[in-house]
Protein backbone atom coordinates (compact mmCIF):
# COMPACT_ATOMS: atom_id res chain seq x y z
CA UNK A 1 0.00 0.00 0.00
CA UNK A 2 0.88 3.50 -0.52
CA UNK A 3 1.77 5.86 1.81
CA UNK A 4 3.34 9.08 0.70
CA UNK A 5 0.47 9.65 -1.64
CA UNK A 6 -0.63 12.27 -0.06
CA UNK A 7 -0.90 15.07 -3.07
CA UNK A 8 -3.38 12.98 -4.77
CA UNK A 9 -6.71 13.63 -4.83
CA UNK A 10 -9.36 11.39 -2.67
CA UNK A 11 -10.47 9.22 -5.43
CA UNK A 12 -6.88 8.57 -6.75
CA UNK A 13 -5.73 7.20 -3.65
CA UNK A 14 -8.54 5.11 -3.12
CA UNK A 15 -7.89 3.73 -6.75
CA UNK A 16 -4.48 2.85 -5.55
CA UNK A 17 -6.05 0.61 -2.89
CA UNK A 18 -6.05 -3.49 -3.16
CA UNK A 19 -9.24 -4.46 -1.20
CA UNK A 20 -12.12 -2.65 -0.61
CA UNK A 21 -11.85 -2.67 3.09
CA UNK A 22 -8.50 -0.65 3.16
CA UNK A 23 -10.35 1.53 0.63
CA UNK A 24 -13.17 1.94 2.77
CA UNK A 25 -10.44 2.58 5.93
CA UNK A 26 -8.80 5.36 3.62
CA UNK A 27 -12.28 7.30 2.74
CA UNK A 28 -12.89 6.77 6.60
CA UNK A 29 -9.36 8.37 7.63
CA UNK A 30 -9.36 11.36 5.17
CA UNK A 31 -13.21 12.15 5.72
CA UNK A 32 -12.48 12.37 9.33
CA UNK A 33 -9.90 14.23 8.77
CA UNK A 34 -11.80 17.17 7.04
CA UNK A 35 -15.06 16.40 9.14
CA UNK A 36 -12.94 17.70 12.05
CA UNK A 37 -12.83 21.02 10.53
CA UNK A 38 -16.42 21.31 10.99
CA UNK A 39 -16.60 19.69 14.21
CA UNK A 40 -18.30 16.77 12.95
CA UNK A 41 -18.73 13.41 13.33
CA UNK A 42 -18.28 10.72 10.95
CA UNK A 43 -21.91 8.40 11.07
CA UNK A 44 -21.54 5.25 12.98
CA UNK A 45 -23.08 3.40 11.02
CA UNK A 46 -20.66 4.00 8.00
CA UNK A 47 -17.83 2.30 10.19
CA UNK A 48 -19.69 -0.50 10.64
CA UNK A 49 -18.29 -3.70 8.07
CA UNK A 50 -20.65 -6.14 9.66
CA UNK A 51 -23.62 -4.39 7.50
CA UNK A 52 -24.91 -5.97 4.52
CA UNK A 53 -23.54 -4.46 1.49
CA UNK A 54 -27.18 -2.79 0.19
CA UNK A 55 -27.82 -0.95 3.59
CA UNK A 56 -24.29 -0.16 3.52
CA UNK A 57 -24.51 1.38 -0.10
CA UNK A 58 -27.67 3.38 1.28
CA UNK A 59 -25.55 4.91 3.91
CA UNK A 60 -23.41 6.12 1.99
CA UNK A 61 -25.34 7.85 -0.49
CA UNK A 62 -27.28 9.23 1.92
CA UNK A 63 -23.49 10.55 3.05
CA UNK A 64 -23.14 11.94 -0.45
CA UNK A 65 -25.55 13.92 0.10
CA UNK A 66 -24.28 15.27 2.88
CA UNK A 67 -21.33 16.13 1.40
CA UNK A 68 -22.59 17.77 -1.37
CA UNK A 69 -24.30 20.47 0.56
CA UNK A 70 -21.11 21.36 1.43
CA UNK A 71 -20.25 22.74 -2.39
CA UNK A 72 -16.85 22.73 -2.06
CA UNK A 73 -14.22 21.00 -4.73
CA UNK A 74 -12.50 18.75 -1.90
CA UNK A 75 -16.02 18.04 -0.69
CA UNK A 76 -16.78 16.59 -4.19
CA UNK A 77 -13.73 14.68 -4.46
CA UNK A 78 -15.04 12.83 -0.70
CA UNK A 79 -18.20 12.34 -2.22
CA UNK A 80 -16.61 10.79 -5.39
CA UNK A 81 -14.52 8.90 -3.39
CA UNK A 82 -16.79 7.79 -1.23
CA UNK A 83 -18.91 6.66 -4.59
CA UNK A 84 -16.08 4.77 -5.64
CA UNK A 85 -17.06 2.23 -2.37
CA UNK A 86 -20.59 1.63 -4.13
CA UNK A 87 -19.30 0.44 -7.22
CA UNK A 88 -20.21 -3.59 -8.26
CA UNK A 89 -18.35 -5.12 -10.82
CA UNK A 90 -21.47 -7.65 -11.21
CA UNK A 91 -23.77 -4.31 -11.55
CA UNK A 92 -21.89 -2.53 -14.39
CA UNK A 93 -24.78 0.52 -13.74
CA UNK A 94 -23.25 1.34 -10.76
CA UNK A 95 -19.87 2.57 -12.50
CA UNK A 96 -21.77 4.49 -14.46
CA UNK A 97 -22.24 7.90 -12.45
CA UNK A 98 -18.35 7.33 -11.14
CA UNK A 99 -16.20 6.04 -13.85
CA UNK A 100 -16.04 9.77 -15.84
CA UNK A 101 -15.51 11.62 -12.75
CA UNK A 102 -12.84 9.45 -11.87
CA UNK A 103 -11.50 9.15 -15.10
CA UNK A 104 -11.18 13.13 -15.08
CA UNK A 105 -9.92 13.24 -12.07
CA UNK A 106 -7.04 10.80 -12.73
CA UNK A 107 -5.73 13.25 -15.62
CA UNK A 108 -6.08 16.36 -13.47
CA UNK A 109 -3.99 14.57 -10.98
CA UNK A 110 -0.34 15.49 -10.32
CA UNK A 111 1.87 12.03 -10.03
CA UNK A 112 4.96 11.86 -8.36
CA UNK A 113 6.63 9.79 -10.58
CA UNK A 114 5.77 7.98 -13.98
CA UNK A 115 5.53 4.75 -12.54
CA UNK A 116 2.48 6.06 -9.92
CA UNK A 117 1.13 7.53 -13.44
CA UNK A 118 1.33 4.28 -15.50
CA UNK A 119 -0.28 2.38 -12.53
CA UNK A 120 -3.32 4.48 -12.08
CA UNK A 121 -3.61 4.46 -15.71
CA UNK A 122 -3.33 0.70 -15.24
CA UNK A 123 -5.99 0.47 -12.50
CA UNK A 124 -8.03 2.67 -14.42
CA UNK A 125 -8.42 0.67 -17.26
CA UNK A 126 -9.93 -2.17 -15.25
CA UNK A 127 -12.15 0.09 -14.03
CA UNK A 128 -13.51 1.31 -17.23
CA UNK A 129 -13.78 -3.10 -18.43
CA UNK A 130 -15.92 -3.16 -15.14
CA UNK A 131 -18.33 -0.01 -16.22
CA UNK A 132 -18.45 -2.15 -19.80
CA UNK A 133 -19.13 -5.43 -17.95
CA UNK A 134 -16.21 -7.24 -18.33
CA UNK A 135 -16.89 -8.84 -14.65
CA UNK A 136 -20.28 -9.27 -14.20
CA UNK A 137 -19.86 -13.12 -13.68
CA UNK A 138 -17.27 -12.80 -10.92
CA UNK A 139 -19.01 -13.64 -7.47
CA UNK A 140 -18.78 -10.91 -5.56
CA UNK A 141 -15.34 -9.69 -5.64
CA UNK A 142 -14.65 -5.85 -5.44
CA UNK A 143 -13.76 -3.98 -8.30
CA UNK A 144 -10.77 -2.71 -5.56
CA UNK A 145 -9.50 -6.36 -5.61
CA UNK A 146 -10.17 -6.92 -9.27
CA UNK A 147 -8.12 -4.46 -10.01
CA UNK A 148 -5.63 -5.24 -8.06
CA UNK A 149 -4.91 -8.51 -9.05
CA UNK A 150 -5.70 -7.97 -12.96
CA UNK A 151 -2.55 -5.56 -13.01
CA UNK A 152 -0.56 -7.40 -10.27
CA UNK A 153 -0.14 -5.11 -7.92
CA UNK A 154 2.64 -6.05 -4.66
CA UNK A 155 0.37 -9.06 -3.13
CA UNK A 156 -1.54 -8.34 -0.19
CA UNK A 157 -0.98 -10.04 2.78
CA UNK A 158 -5.06 -12.03 3.04
CA UNK A 159 -5.62 -12.69 7.10
CA UNK A 160 -9.21 -13.22 6.43
CA UNK A 161 -9.77 -13.74 3.03
CA UNK A 162 -13.36 -13.47 2.51
CA UNK A 163 -11.92 -11.23 -0.97
CA UNK A 164 -10.22 -14.32 -2.44
CA UNK A 165 -9.92 -13.69 -6.07
CA UNK A 166 -8.22 -15.95 -8.48
CA UNK A 167 -8.35 -15.02 -11.97
CA UNK A 168 -7.42 -18.54 -13.38
CA UNK A 169 -10.59 -20.11 -11.40
CA UNK A 170 -12.87 -17.30 -12.87
CA UNK A 171 -11.32 -17.07 -16.76
CA UNK A 172 -12.00 -13.98 -17.89
CA UNK A 173 -14.10 -13.65 -21.22
CA UNK A 174 -12.36 -13.96 -24.34
CA UNK A 175 -13.30 -10.55 -25.57
CA UNK A 176 -11.79 -9.20 -22.28
CA UNK A 177 -8.71 -11.22 -23.27
CA UNK A 178 -8.47 -9.89 -26.45
CA UNK A 179 -9.17 -6.01 -25.25
CA UNK A 180 -6.05 -6.70 -22.98
CA UNK A 181 -3.52 -7.77 -26.00
CA UNK A 182 -4.73 -4.65 -27.47
CA UNK A 183 -3.66 -2.55 -24.81
CA UNK A 184 -0.20 -3.68 -25.44
CA UNK A 185 -0.17 -1.51 -28.34
CA UNK A 186 -0.04 -1.16 -31.67
CA UNK A 187 3.23 -3.22 -33.49
CA UNK A 188 4.65 -3.88 -36.99
CA UNK A 189 7.10 -6.61 -37.93
CA UNK A 190 9.86 -4.50 -39.45
CA UNK A 191 12.00 -7.66 -40.82
CA UNK A 192 10.04 -10.53 -42.05
CA UNK A 193 11.89 -13.71 -41.89
CA UNK A 194 11.34 -14.92 -45.50
CA UNK A 195 12.88 -11.84 -47.04
CA UNK A 196 16.28 -11.79 -45.11
CA UNK A 197 18.67 -14.06 -44.96
CA UNK A 198 19.71 -14.99 -41.63
CA UNK A 199 23.13 -16.21 -42.58
CA UNK A 200 25.61 -13.21 -42.30
CA UNK A 201 23.19 -10.91 -40.70
CA UNK A 202 24.63 -9.07 -37.69
CA UNK A 203 23.79 -10.28 -34.36
CA UNK A 204 21.17 -7.62 -33.45
CA UNK A 205 19.43 -7.91 -36.57
CA UNK A 206 19.44 -12.09 -36.22
CA UNK A 207 16.94 -10.70 -33.05
CA UNK A 208 14.58 -8.19 -35.54
CA UNK A 209 13.40 -11.15 -37.75
CA UNK A 210 9.95 -11.38 -37.76
CA UNK A 211 9.28 -9.83 -34.36
CA UNK A 212 6.79 -7.73 -34.12
CA UNK A 213 8.49 -4.03 -33.16
CA UNK A 214 6.33 -1.46 -30.55
CA UNK A 215 4.49 1.59 -32.38
CA UNK A 216 4.89 4.96 -30.55
CA UNK A 217 1.00 6.43 -29.85
CA UNK A 218 -0.16 9.28 -29.46
CA UNK A 219 -1.66 10.59 -26.77
CA UNK A 220 -3.20 14.27 -25.44
CA UNK A 221 -2.43 15.74 -28.55
CA UNK A 222 -4.35 18.48 -27.70
CA UNK A 223 -2.65 19.12 -24.67
CA UNK A 224 0.94 18.45 -26.57
CA UNK A 225 0.04 21.20 -28.78
CA UNK A 226 -0.57 23.22 -26.28
CA UNK A 227 2.72 22.93 -24.29
CA UNK A 228 4.55 23.38 -27.67
CA UNK A 229 3.00 26.56 -28.30
CA UNK A 230 3.59 27.94 -24.83
CA UNK A 231 7.52 26.79 -24.78
CA UNK A 232 7.62 28.23 -28.41
CA UNK A 233 5.84 31.37 -28.57
CA UNK A 234 6.84 32.72 -31.80
CA UNK A 235 5.48 29.45 -33.47
CA UNK A 236 2.40 29.34 -32.76
CA UNK A 237 1.62 28.72 -36.27
CA UNK A 238 4.51 26.40 -36.72
CA UNK A 239 3.28 24.01 -34.19
CA UNK A 240 -0.09 24.30 -35.35
CA UNK A 241 1.45 22.80 -38.55
CA UNK A 242 4.30 20.36 -36.95
CA UNK A 243 1.09 17.95 -34.91
CA UNK A 244 -1.13 18.32 -37.59
CA UNK A 245 -1.08 14.67 -38.08
CA UNK A 246 -1.13 13.37 -34.72
CA UNK A 247 -4.29 11.75 -33.73
CA UNK A 248 -4.87 10.67 -30.44
CA UNK A 249 -4.42 6.71 -29.71
CA UNK A 250 -3.18 6.51 -33.07
CA UNK A 251 0.61 5.42 -33.77
CA UNK A 252 2.62 9.07 -34.12
CA UNK A 253 2.75 9.39 -37.66
CA UNK A 254 4.04 12.32 -39.84
CA UNK A 255 4.25 13.44 -43.32
CA UNK A 256 8.03 14.52 -44.14
CA UNK A 257 8.31 17.58 -42.65
CA UNK A 258 11.05 20.42 -43.45
CA UNK A 259 11.31 23.31 -40.66
CA UNK A 260 12.73 26.34 -42.66
CA UNK A 261 13.88 29.42 -40.15
CA UNK A 262 16.50 31.24 -39.68
CA UNK A 263 19.30 30.27 -36.96
CA UNK A 264 18.71 29.91 -33.89
CA UNK A 265 14.90 30.39 -33.84
CA UNK A 266 14.75 27.07 -32.02
CA UNK A 267 13.64 24.64 -35.17
CA UNK A 268 15.81 21.38 -33.73
CA UNK A 269 14.79 22.23 -30.17
CA UNK A 270 11.56 22.47 -31.30
CA UNK A 271 11.67 18.39 -32.74
CA UNK A 272 13.72 17.31 -29.95
CA UNK A 273 10.49 18.45 -27.50
CA UNK A 274 7.74 16.88 -29.48
CA UNK A 275 9.75 13.89 -29.59
CA UNK A 276 10.55 14.05 -25.66
CA UNK A 277 6.63 15.23 -24.83
CA UNK A 278 5.75 12.02 -27.28
CA UNK A 279 8.03 9.46 -25.90
CA UNK A 280 9.04 9.17 -29.08
CA UNK A 281 13.14 8.38 -29.98
CA UNK A 282 15.08 11.10 -32.29
CA UNK A 283 17.93 9.99 -34.20
CA UNK A 284 19.19 12.90 -34.72
CA UNK A 285 21.67 13.07 -38.75
CA UNK A 286 23.96 15.86 -39.27
CA UNK A 287 23.47 16.77 -43.18
CA UNK A 288 26.63 19.19 -42.56
CA UNK A 289 29.06 16.40 -42.09
CA UNK A 290 27.39 14.02 -45.23
CA UNK A 291 29.76 13.72 -48.22
CA UNK A 292 28.01 10.87 -49.56
CA UNK A 293 24.88 8.57 -50.02
CA UNK A 294 25.75 7.14 -46.72
CA UNK A 295 22.42 7.88 -45.28
CA UNK A 296 20.95 4.93 -47.16
CA UNK A 297 23.50 2.49 -45.65
CA UNK A 298 26.81 0.99 -46.64
CA UNK A 299 26.70 -1.59 -49.04
CA UNK A 300 27.63 -5.40 -47.15
CA UNK A 301 30.74 -6.55 -48.37
CA UNK A 302 31.97 -3.35 -47.63
CA UNK A 303 34.51 -3.33 -44.07
CA UNK A 304 32.32 -0.22 -43.11
CA UNK A 305 29.10 -2.11 -44.17
CA UNK A 306 26.28 -0.82 -41.67
CA UNK A 307 21.84 -0.26 -42.59
CA UNK A 308 20.32 2.93 -43.41
CA UNK A 309 20.28 5.54 -41.17
CA UNK A 310 16.10 4.93 -40.29
CA UNK A 311 17.01 1.11 -39.66
CA UNK A 312 19.50 2.01 -37.25
CA UNK A 313 17.15 4.46 -35.32
CA UNK A 314 14.05 1.38 -35.63
CA UNK A 315 17.37 -0.61 -33.72
CA UNK A 316 18.37 1.76 -31.28
CA UNK A 317 15.03 2.56 -30.46
CA UNK A 318 12.50 -0.89 -30.70
CA UNK A 319 10.37 1.48 -31.89
CA UNK A 320 9.01 1.18 -35.60
CA UNK A 321 8.08 4.93 -35.83
CA UNK A 322 11.45 6.79 -33.99
CA UNK A 323 11.67 10.15 -36.03
CA UNK A 324 14.72 10.76 -38.42
CA UNK A 325 15.83 14.44 -37.63
CA UNK A 326 17.86 15.87 -40.33
CA UNK A 327 19.62 18.93 -39.30
CA UNK A 328 20.49 21.45 -41.16
CA UNK A 329 19.41 19.20 -44.82
CA UNK A 330 20.88 22.23 -47.18
CA UNK A 331 24.62 22.13 -45.76
CA UNK A 332 24.87 18.65 -47.26
CA UNK A 333 28.19 18.17 -50.13
CA UNK A 334 26.83 18.58 -53.36
CA UNK A 335 28.96 16.21 -54.88
CA UNK A 336 27.43 12.95 -56.82
CA UNK A 337 30.66 11.40 -56.31
CA UNK A 338 30.21 8.43 -53.53
CA UNK A 339 26.29 9.35 -53.91
CA UNK A 340 24.42 12.62 -51.89
CA UNK A 341 22.33 12.61 -49.49
CA UNK A 342 19.68 14.34 -50.98
CA UNK A 343 19.76 11.00 -53.45
CA UNK A 344 20.27 8.64 -50.79
CA UNK A 345 16.93 9.89 -48.78
CA UNK A 346 14.42 10.24 -52.06
CA UNK A 347 13.31 6.22 -51.41
CA UNK A 348 12.81 6.82 -47.77
CA UNK A 349 10.45 9.81 -48.11
CA UNK A 350 7.41 7.78 -50.21
CA UNK A 351 5.68 5.33 -48.22
CA UNK A 352 5.44 2.97 -51.09
CA UNK A 353 9.09 2.46 -51.54
CA UNK A 354 9.87 2.39 -47.90
CA UNK A 355 7.88 0.03 -46.84
CA UNK A 356 9.68 -2.63 -49.31
CA UNK A 357 13.17 -0.95 -48.50
CA UNK A 358 16.05 -3.85 -49.49
CA UNK A 359 18.71 -2.25 -47.05
CA UNK A 360 21.92 -2.97 -48.86
CA UNK A 361 23.61 -2.68 -45.64
CA UNK A 362 22.52 -6.14 -44.34
CA UNK A 363 21.07 -7.39 -47.45
CA UNK A 364 17.56 -7.57 -46.02
CA UNK A 365 14.30 -6.17 -46.77
CA UNK A 366 12.54 -3.96 -44.16
CA UNK A 367 9.70 -1.75 -43.52
CA UNK A 368 10.43 1.42 -42.85
CA UNK A 369 7.24 2.83 -44.03
CA UNK A 370 6.67 3.57 -40.24
CA UNK A 371 9.60 6.13 -39.81
CA UNK A 372 8.78 9.74 -39.65
CA UNK A 373 11.22 12.59 -41.31
CA UNK A 374 11.75 15.57 -39.64
CA UNK A 375 14.48 17.91 -41.60
CA UNK A 376 15.51 21.55 -40.62
CA UNK A 377 17.26 24.37 -42.82
CA UNK A 378 18.13 28.06 -43.09
CA UNK A 379 17.43 27.94 -46.38
CA UNK A 380 15.71 26.57 -49.08
CA UNK A 381 17.03 27.51 -52.16
CA UNK A 382 20.13 24.85 -52.22
CA UNK A 383 17.79 21.89 -52.03
CA UNK A 384 16.58 20.01 -55.32
CA UNK A 385 12.85 20.54 -56.55
CA UNK A 386 12.32 16.55 -56.22
CA UNK A 387 13.90 16.68 -53.00
CA UNK A 388 11.60 20.11 -52.00
CA UNK A 389 7.99 18.40 -53.36
CA UNK A 390 8.65 15.58 -50.95
CA UNK A 391 8.59 17.30 -47.64
CA UNK A 392 5.85 19.98 -46.25
CA UNK A 393 7.47 22.70 -45.39
CA UNK A 394 6.67 24.55 -42.51
CA UNK A 395 8.12 28.17 -41.47
CA UNK A 396 9.65 28.65 -38.45
CA UNK A 397 10.18 32.59 -37.56
CA UNK A 398 12.29 33.97 -35.57
CA UNK A 399 11.22 35.51 -32.00
CA UNK A 400 11.01 39.16 -31.57
CA UNK A 401 11.05 41.38 -27.81
CA UNK A 402 7.32 40.67 -27.17
CA UNK A 403 8.31 36.72 -26.71
CA UNK A 404 10.74 37.67 -24.42
CA UNK A 405 9.62 37.71 -20.91
CA UNK A 406 8.06 33.93 -21.78
CA UNK A 407 10.85 32.62 -23.52
CA UNK A 408 13.16 33.78 -20.58
CA UNK A 409 11.29 32.57 -18.02
CA UNK A 410 11.71 29.36 -19.75
CA UNK A 411 15.36 29.35 -20.18
CA UNK A 412 15.14 30.17 -16.49
CA UNK A 413 13.16 27.17 -15.93
CA UNK A 414 15.53 24.63 -17.78
CA UNK A 415 18.44 26.02 -16.06
CA UNK A 416 16.88 25.19 -12.66
CA UNK A 417 16.49 22.32 -13.95
CA UNK A 418 20.13 21.27 -14.44
CA UNK A 419 21.58 23.28 -11.82
CA UNK A 420 20.12 23.04 -8.17
CA UNK A 421 21.79 26.05 -7.39
CA UNK A 422 19.75 27.72 -9.66
CA UNK A 423 16.44 26.85 -8.15
CA UNK A 424 15.94 29.57 -5.89
CA UNK A 425 16.78 32.52 -8.10
CA UNK A 426 14.28 35.49 -8.36
CA UNK A 427 12.66 35.88 -11.59
CA UNK A 428 14.45 38.21 -13.81
CA UNK A 429 13.43 42.29 -13.14
CA UNK A 430 12.34 44.65 -15.47
CA UNK A 431 15.46 46.01 -15.61
CA UNK A 432 17.17 42.63 -16.21
CA UNK A 433 14.94 41.90 -19.15
CA UNK A 434 15.09 45.25 -20.55
CA UNK A 435 19.18 44.82 -21.03
CA UNK A 436 18.76 41.12 -21.77
CA UNK A 437 16.47 42.60 -25.04
CA UNK A 438 18.69 45.20 -25.98
CA UNK A 439 21.85 42.53 -26.46
CA UNK A 440 19.31 39.65 -27.62
CA UNK A 441 18.19 42.13 -30.29
CA UNK A 442 22.06 42.59 -31.45
CA UNK A 443 22.06 38.83 -31.63
CA UNK A 444 19.04 38.76 -34.22
CA UNK A 445 16.87 37.41 -31.82
CA UNK A 446 18.63 33.88 -31.64
CA UNK A 447 17.34 31.35 -28.84
CA UNK A 448 20.83 29.81 -28.15
CA UNK A 449 22.00 33.40 -27.74
CA UNK A 450 19.16 33.92 -25.13
CA UNK A 451 20.55 31.37 -22.93
CA UNK A 452 23.86 32.30 -22.87
CA UNK A 453 22.63 36.27 -22.33
CA UNK A 454 20.21 34.63 -19.16
CA UNK A 455 22.95 32.96 -17.75
CA UNK A 456 25.31 35.51 -18.30
CA UNK A 457 22.87 38.41 -16.43
CA UNK A 458 22.31 35.57 -13.62
CA UNK A 459 26.05 35.27 -13.17
CA UNK A 460 26.30 38.84 -12.67
CA UNK A 461 23.54 39.31 -9.83
CA UNK A 462 25.29 36.10 -8.00
CA UNK A 463 29.20 38.43 -8.38
CA UNK A 464 26.69 41.11 -7.16
CA UNK A 465 24.91 39.99 -4.18
CA UNK A 466 25.71 41.36 -1.02
CA UNK A 467 27.02 38.13 1.30
CA UNK A 468 26.81 37.25 4.84
CA UNK B 1 -9.35 23.95 -28.00
CA UNK B 2 -7.80 24.92 -25.00
CA UNK B 3 -10.52 27.04 -24.22
CA UNK B 4 -12.36 24.48 -23.98
CA UNK B 5 -10.35 22.03 -22.36
CA UNK B 6 -10.16 24.69 -19.41
CA UNK B 7 -13.98 25.59 -19.84
CA UNK B 8 -14.56 21.51 -19.38
CA UNK B 9 -12.22 21.93 -16.14
CA UNK B 10 -14.39 24.45 -14.53
CA UNK B 11 -17.86 22.98 -15.34
CA UNK B 12 -15.87 19.80 -13.95
CA UNK B 13 -15.03 22.27 -10.89
CA UNK B 14 -18.46 23.26 -10.59
CA UNK B 15 -19.66 19.87 -10.68
CA UNK B 16 -17.35 19.04 -7.97
CA UNK B 17 -18.97 21.85 -5.59
CA UNK B 18 -22.58 20.44 -6.44
CA UNK B 19 -23.71 23.32 -8.47
CA UNK B 20 -26.34 22.77 -10.95
CA UNK B 21 -25.66 24.52 -14.92
CA UNK B 22 -27.31 27.78 -14.98
CA UNK B 23 -30.52 28.22 -15.93
CA UNK B 24 -30.08 29.01 -19.47
CA UNK B 25 -28.05 26.43 -20.39
CA UNK B 26 -30.66 24.12 -18.23
CA UNK B 27 -33.73 25.89 -20.45
CA UNK B 28 -32.05 25.42 -23.99
CA UNK B 29 -30.45 21.76 -23.02
CA UNK B 30 -31.57 18.52 -25.60
CA UNK B 31 -33.84 16.35 -23.75
CA UNK B 32 -31.97 12.50 -24.33
CA UNK B 33 -34.53 9.31 -23.67
CA UNK B 34 -34.28 5.81 -23.65
CA UNK B 35 -30.59 6.63 -23.15
CA UNK B 36 -27.97 3.95 -22.32
CA UNK B 37 -24.08 4.63 -21.29
CA UNK B 38 -21.78 3.00 -23.28
CA UNK B 39 -18.38 2.20 -23.41
CA UNK B 40 -16.13 2.93 -25.77
CA UNK B 41 -12.42 2.20 -26.16
CA UNK B 42 -10.23 4.52 -28.25
CA UNK B 43 -8.52 1.68 -30.88
CA UNK B 44 -4.80 1.16 -30.28
CA UNK B 45 -4.57 3.02 -27.22
CA UNK B 46 -5.66 3.30 -23.34
CA UNK B 47 -8.06 5.41 -23.81
CA UNK B 48 -11.80 5.18 -22.81
CA UNK B 49 -14.64 7.23 -22.85
CA UNK B 50 -18.29 6.66 -22.07
CA UNK B 51 -21.14 8.22 -24.30
CA UNK B 52 -25.11 8.53 -24.24
CA UNK B 53 -26.70 6.24 -27.03
CA UNK B 54 -30.56 7.55 -27.34
CA UNK B 55 -32.95 9.64 -28.40
CA UNK B 56 -32.39 13.10 -28.73
CA UNK B 57 -34.98 15.98 -28.45
CA UNK B 58 -34.49 19.61 -29.56
CA UNK B 59 -30.78 18.89 -29.95
CA UNK B 60 -29.31 22.38 -31.48
CA UNK B 61 -27.78 21.12 -34.08
CA UNK B 62 -29.10 17.86 -34.46
CA UNK B 63 -32.75 18.60 -33.40
CA UNK B 64 -34.93 15.26 -33.06
CA UNK B 65 -33.71 11.59 -33.59
CA UNK B 66 -31.43 8.67 -32.87
CA UNK B 67 -27.83 10.27 -31.39
CA UNK B 68 -24.16 9.01 -29.92
CA UNK B 69 -23.25 11.73 -27.49
CA UNK B 70 -19.62 13.14 -27.73
CA UNK B 71 -18.10 12.16 -24.40
CA UNK B 72 -19.54 12.43 -20.90
CA UNK B 73 -17.48 14.56 -18.45
CA UNK B 74 -20.03 13.97 -15.47
CA UNK B 75 -23.16 12.10 -15.26
CA UNK B 76 -26.02 12.40 -12.69
CA UNK B 77 -28.64 10.48 -12.34
CA UNK B 78 -30.44 11.60 -9.36
CA UNK B 79 -30.94 15.26 -11.05
CA UNK B 80 -31.40 13.70 -14.69
CA UNK B 81 -28.61 15.90 -16.12
CA UNK B 82 -25.20 14.86 -17.79
CA UNK B 83 -22.28 17.16 -18.94
CA UNK B 84 -21.19 15.75 -22.56
CA UNK B 85 -17.74 17.44 -23.83
CA UNK B 86 -19.73 19.85 -25.55
CA UNK B 87 -23.22 20.45 -23.70
CA UNK B 88 -25.74 19.33 -21.22
CA UNK B 89 -28.26 16.94 -21.39
CA UNK B 90 -31.20 16.42 -19.65
CA UNK B 91 -31.81 12.70 -18.90
CA UNK B 92 -35.31 11.32 -20.07
CA UNK B 93 -36.24 7.82 -19.39
CA UNK B 94 -33.88 5.31 -19.62
CA UNK B 95 -33.77 2.31 -21.99
CA UNK B 96 -34.33 -1.16 -20.03
CA UNK B 97 -31.76 -2.05 -17.61
CA UNK B 98 -32.02 -5.60 -18.89
CA UNK B 99 -28.00 -5.85 -19.27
Amino acid sequence: MKSETSALPPPVQLLMCARWDAAHALAVKMTREHLAAFDEQLPDRLLDLTLDRNVMHSMICAFVDRLAQEGTEEAGLLALAWRMLTCDPRKPQSFVEVIPALSWTIRQATFESDADAKEACDLEAIWWHATAGAFVKTDGVSIFRIAAVETTLPPVADDNDDESYDPSAAPLPPTFMKKMMKLQGPSVVVMRAALAAEKGLPAAWKEMRDLPVRLVVARDVADVRELLQQEFPHAHNAVTLLTRDLRDGEPLRMQPLLLIGPPGSGKSRLVRRLAEITYAYVYRFDAASSMDGMFGGTPKGWSSAQPSVPARAILMSQQANPIVMVDEIEKAATSTHNGNLWHAMMPFLERETSAHYRDSGIDAELNLSHVNFLATANDIAPLPGPLRDRFRIIRVPSPNLGHLPTLAAKVMSDLAADDDFRENDQPLAPDELAVIGRAWMREKFSMRKLKRLVEATLETRDSCAPRH
Amino acid sequence: MIDDKRSLNDAFRAYLRGEIPDGIEMATAPRISDWKAVVRECPYSRVFELRLVGNVARHPKLGDGPITTSRILWIDKHRCVARTMSRIYILDQPADESS
